[in-house]
């Protein structure tokens, strides 16, 4: 069997496209809301990443930006694919990089009396003074004062439409759902081999040193499921996640990314094509040597937003400008209403509203 | 290649430094690496074009049974040994012998409706053989039997390994379809594949045997 049939067998094409799902989930982050408490972080450890072999995993983190990421530096590894569609060789960020579980000496300090000399030291899997972790980098961002600046972006995996994770398993063992695009790890098929942890640009699958296998965000497809939002959703406190299809033209996402055109994939260039978008934040204006206010300039550098999300930046953020003074003015906005979530949660996640708890 | 009928018992067969196996010599079996084309994914293709893995150039391949159990005993060259695997980047030194289940199995991973038997081992679990069936590239699986015993030895630069597994255990499979059988005073094919570890070799980035070692057992 040549390469070309045996690719299409494993399950996608060997060209990088694969089949599309019939429709697409995709979640929008409103970045102007996020409060950077990291319950959502805690939501989808607490629901996922309990086991052993899984104390690393942050399947859903929120990075301070300007900041390095999780795993560091990861914007500068490669992956993805090339403009021409040609894969991006990229490597396998180590556990220092995205920041390992410590042990701590709690023993020696709060059990063996050591508590008066010692003072509780983290380790690192090397048994070192760790110097890199989740969030090392936390709230430091960018800018001198008075324009220092930062804001949060929370990172998952982005159930991206053409998969570079997906397209790079020799095994086919990753997929993407045809009901709604999740895209998959099966750990029955995996071998733990990693190409598809060097080949996501975006850095969020993990390596399980117990199992032996890759594991990533599964979009709470359990829960997806049953009609109820992600844990991430629908545990945020800022109520900035967004989830719902893409096609749905009454729904946030549709509205948000095609109607609105204000959420924007982070790092398009990377040409997977993520099914995660972001409305960027506003900034206050930035402040002249002589302190005074410039708002002309943003505090947040727009030029470093069009890093993250694209030339669009601008449109997108004029328009927010735009509904927003509408909104003062005492007009109509339904971007305004939109973003604000008047009602919770049908306006956040309206195909997903059930309660857990009464499962 | 003659795979030996010897009188010994089966923790001498599976110890790759008995002295039961100096009594015959080993076959060198060519090996080079798998062709980048081949590979099953435009990733792997970008990412290892200029074609460096693979560089094992040879093995040396011994065979022996006892009637009740058969051995296979591969001796190859490996500089940096990875036997453990702390960090994400890390790969274990690996071996894998397969063996065609049809007349017309093809040498690279079988395919559909002629599958191949694959007995493989890694360093980071010494201990414990896998018994893998293919149909083609990338759709190797487990089998929960028969059961492989391993044993590998690394020691002045060379590894030493053996792989060991009753000769029988066809007949015990619950799915006989998917395990090679080996009778004494028959004749059989295997290949041989190595993976380094030190160089980020996994799945279809190896050294192979491009041609089946014709194996015959001794009745």
């Amino acid at each position: 069997m040549n390469p070309l049939d045996q690719a299409a067998r494993i399950g996608r094409e060997i060209d990088g496209k694969v089949v599309k799902p019939r429709r697409q989930l995709a979640m929008v982050f409103d970045l102007n809301k996020c409060i950077g408490c990291h319950t959502c972080s805690i939501a989808c450890k607490t629901q996922w990443t309990r086991e052993e072999g899984m104390e690393e995993m942050y399947w859903a983190v929120v990075n301070t930006a300007p900041g390095k990421g999780t795993p560091k530096d990861y914007e500068t590894m490669g992956g993805g694919f090339e403009a021409n569609g040609l894969a991006r060789p990229s490597r396998i960020p180590g556990r220092e990089e995205y920041g390992d579980a410590w042990q701590f000496n709690q023993k020696e300090v709060l059990f063996d009396g050591g508590g008066k000399e010692a003072y509780l030291q983290p380790t690192n899997f090397k048994g070192e003074k760790p110097k890199w972790g989740p969030n090392w980098d936390e709230d430091e961002g960018g800018g001198e004062y008075p324009n220092s600046h930062f804001f949060y972006l929370p990172r998952l995996c982005n159930h991206c439409t053409h998969p570079a994770c997906l397209e790079a398993c020799p095994r086919g063992a990753i997929y993407k759902r045809e009901q709604d695009g999740i895209v998959l790890i099966d750990d029955q098929k995996c071998k733990g081999y990693r190409f598809c942890m060097e080949a996501c640009p975006y850095k969020r699958i993990y390596y399980n040193h117990v199992k032996l296998v890759s594991q990533k965000c599964i979009f709470c497809f359990p829960r997806i499921d049953q009609g109820v939002a992600p844990a991430c959703a629908r545990q945020c406190p800022g109520r900035m996640r967004f989830v719902g299809y893409l096609d749905d033209e009454n729904g946030p996402i549709h509205k948000l990314v095609h109607k609105w055109k204000v959420a924007l994939p982070l790092h398009e260039e990377f040409g997977t094509d993520p099914n995660v978008f972001y409305v960027p934040p506003l900034s206050p204006p930035s402040v002249t040597e002589t302190g005074k206010p410039d708002p002309s300039k943003p505090r947040i550098p727009t030029e470093y937003l069009e890093r993250l999300f694209g030339p669009r930046v601008r449109e997108s953020l004029a328009i927010i400008d735009e509904e927003k003074a509408k909104k003062a003015r005492g007009e109509e906005s339904e971007l305004m209403d939109i973003l604000i979530v008047y009602r919770w949660p049908e306006d956040i996640f309206p195909d997903f509203t059930k309660d857990p708890a009464t499962l | 290649m003659l795979a030996k009928r010897v009188d010994v018992g089966a923790d001498a067969l599976g110890d790759p430094g008995a002295s039961m196996w100096e009594r015959f010599p080993a076959r060198k079996v060519a090996l080079v690496p798998t062709p980048v084309g081949m590979q099953p994914s435009k990733y792997i293709m970008a990412k290892w074009r200029d074609g460096e893995f693979g560089h094992t150039s040879a093995a040396g391949l011994q065979a022996a049974h006892n009637g009740q159990e058969l051995a296979f005993r591969l001796e190859w060259e490996c500089q940096k040994s990875v036997t453990t695997i702390n960090d994400n980047d890390q790969f274990a030194d690996a071996a894998a012998l397969l063996f065609p289940l049809t007349e017309d199995a093809p040498l690279i991973m079988g395919m559909e409706g002629a599958p191949v038997n694959i007995w493989y081992w890694r360093a980071d679990q010494p201990k414990m053989g896998l018994n893998n069936v293919a149909d083609g590239i990338g759709t190797s699986r487990l089998t929960s039997s028969p059961l492989i015993t391993t044993q590998g030895a690394h020691a002045d630069g060379r590894w030493s390994l053996v792989f060991r597994r009753a000769l029988a255990a066809a007949a015990d499979a619950p799915t006989t379809g998917n395990v090679a059988k080996f009778e004494p005073g028959k004749d059989y094919r295997l290949a041989v594949a190595l993976w380094s570890g030190a160089n980020s070799e996994r799945a279809g980035l190896k050294a192979y045997s491009p041609v089946w070692v014709e194996l015959s057992l001794e009745g």
